[in-house]
């Protein structure tokens, strides 16, 4: 018994929304060194990562993108759930191919002069949450009308990322965080202010005891203050 | 939930069909061409030709996609030259024939191939000797004798096309009613808390689909056979 539990303790399992992977790849070494477990991340859309851990994919720890998602899996019976918590908080921001100057995310013509009879490029809005972010956004700026049919929704951040980076669209909303660990090709045009769509936060589920150590270790100030040079926002 | 989906399924149904057939009836002549030339003709690079031909086949989709958003989007070198001539394919359906042509056209070429093989040259030799020239060679002998694994090419082909989502998402995006195919949309509900009625609505279509296509070249079969072709 005693070496089984040593031996799961040994490696840990990290079922992490994609969008983490810069600041996941600074962390977990960190995390390794101090404990000596090792630590494998699995990074993926939230919906796949839940759907992988309820057809009994072994996961210590499962961080989503989303709210709905984390409910979902919480309220799953077959799991245990030991530990909750919200890790970090997103923001999102306009980005382009070319410098633009000032910005009015509220004024249409803005978008109609920025957009040309080029798109603007989103993630699934009815299903990548950075997506579902963007047009809540859209909405309440009163500037969905003018976008709505200007729309390339790409399977995930990434996507838009490289629709934006090529040049063949001459926008896309992405997190801060993704327009930060870009180095080149894409440029900041503005930032969507927090209340316009709904709070973007990583609720993260600890499913063993070995992961709620590792949920402590993201939430410990040291790790918050790595997450917040990252572009994230404390909980 | 089941009345407020229902267009977007239609939507992306329809347009699967209109992309896979349209796929499927562009890259067909070019694969029989491309077939024969790899089977028939002895000719310099015709290795190079062989693997380009079947790169798709084996590339990851995704890589597939960016290669051919690199390409053929509006800021490609093929992509700007078409575009001068009125040609778009970058975030229109088109683009996504485009995706599905070139993944379906190494399994049309491959089964085209192997009927090529397994024809009598002797019958085009000999039309040959008669004063056959190639071309008439070819359409009154080898084509109809190939007819059969043209079919399954075909059907191959449509088959892959239709079920296409790596290279498609990759380069032209998931619009509905522009580039959002079965595949897509199923992608799409699968990301949703309680999108299942709606995917399973889209995978016993594409399932009914596929077994439409497959009874089909089933009979067509049957009746080439029984036309002694």
């Amino acid at each position: 018994m005693s070496v089984a539990t040593s031996l799961r303790a040994e490696q840990i399992t990290v079922f992490a929304a994609s969008s983490l992977k810069p600041v996941f790849d600074k962390l977990v070494p960190l995390y390794e060194a101090e404990t000596g477990e090792r630590v494998s991340v699995s990074f993926a859309g939230t919906a796949t990562n839940v759907r992988q851990i309820r057809q009994g994919a072994q996961a210590d720890v499962f961080v989503s993108a989303n709210i709905a998602w984390a409910d979902v899996l919480q309220s799953d019976e077959s799991l245990v759930v030991q530990a909750r918590a919200v890790i970090a908080k997103n923001r999102l921001v306009l980005v382009s191919a070319t410098e633009l100057g000032s910005f009015a995310l509220d004024d249409a013509q803005h978008w109609n002069a920025a957009l040309g009879g080029g798109r603007l490029a989103v993630g699934l809005t009815q299903a990548v949450p950075a997506g579902i972010y963007a047009r809540q956004a859209l909405e309440r700026l009163n500037v969905w009308d003018a976008t709505q049919y200007k729309l390339v929704e790409a399977s995930s951040v990434q996507g838009v990322l490289n629709f934006v980076r090529r040049g063949e669209v001459p926008l896309g909303i992405v997190y801060l965080t993704d327009a930060l660990s870009i180095a080149e090709g894409v440029y900041q045009v503005a930032l969507f202010d927090g209340n316009l769509h709904d709070s973007i936060e990583y609720p993260t589920l600890a499913l063993t005891q070995a992961g709620s150590e590792f949920v402590e270790f993201l939430l410990r100030p040291a790790t918050q203050k790595i997450l917040l040079e990252m572009g994230f926002e404390t909980p | 939930m089941m009345t407020e989906v229902s267009p977007q399924v239609w939507q992306a149904v329809w347009l699967s069909l209109k992309v896979a057939s349209l796929a499927t009836v562009c890259a067909l002549p070019v694969a029989v061409l491309v077939a024969y030339l790899l089977t028939r003709v002895v000719f310099w690079g015709r290795s190079l030709l062989t693997i380009v031909v079947y790169l798709p086949l084996v590339l990851p989709p995704v890589v597939t996609g960016y290669a051919l958003l690199s390409m053929f989007g509006s800021n490609g070198y093929v992509g700007s030259l078409l575009a001068d001539l009125g040609i778009v394919f970058a975030f229109r359906w088109t683009g996504a024939v485009l995706a599905a042509a070139i993944m379906g056209f190494p399994l049309m070429v491959r089964a085209i191939q192997q009927a090529l093989d397994a024809s009598d040259k002797g019958l085009e030799a000999s039309a040959a000797s008669l004063g056959a020239s190639k071309m008439i060679c070819f359409l009154t002998i080898t084509l109809p004798l190939i007819a059969p694994g043209v079919l399954a090419g075909a059907i191959l082909g449509f088959a892959k096309a239709l079920g296409e989502f790596g290279a498609t998402i990759t380069f032209v995006a998931s619009i509905p009613g522009q580039t959002q195919t079965i595949p897509s949309a199923i992608y799409n509900f699968l990301q949703i808390p309680n999108g299942e009625p709606v995917v399973m609505w889209l995978v016993g279509i594409s399932v009914l689909l596929s077994v439409v296509a497959l009874a089909a070249s089933e009979l067509l079969g049957r009746w080439m056979r029984k036309r002694g072709v």
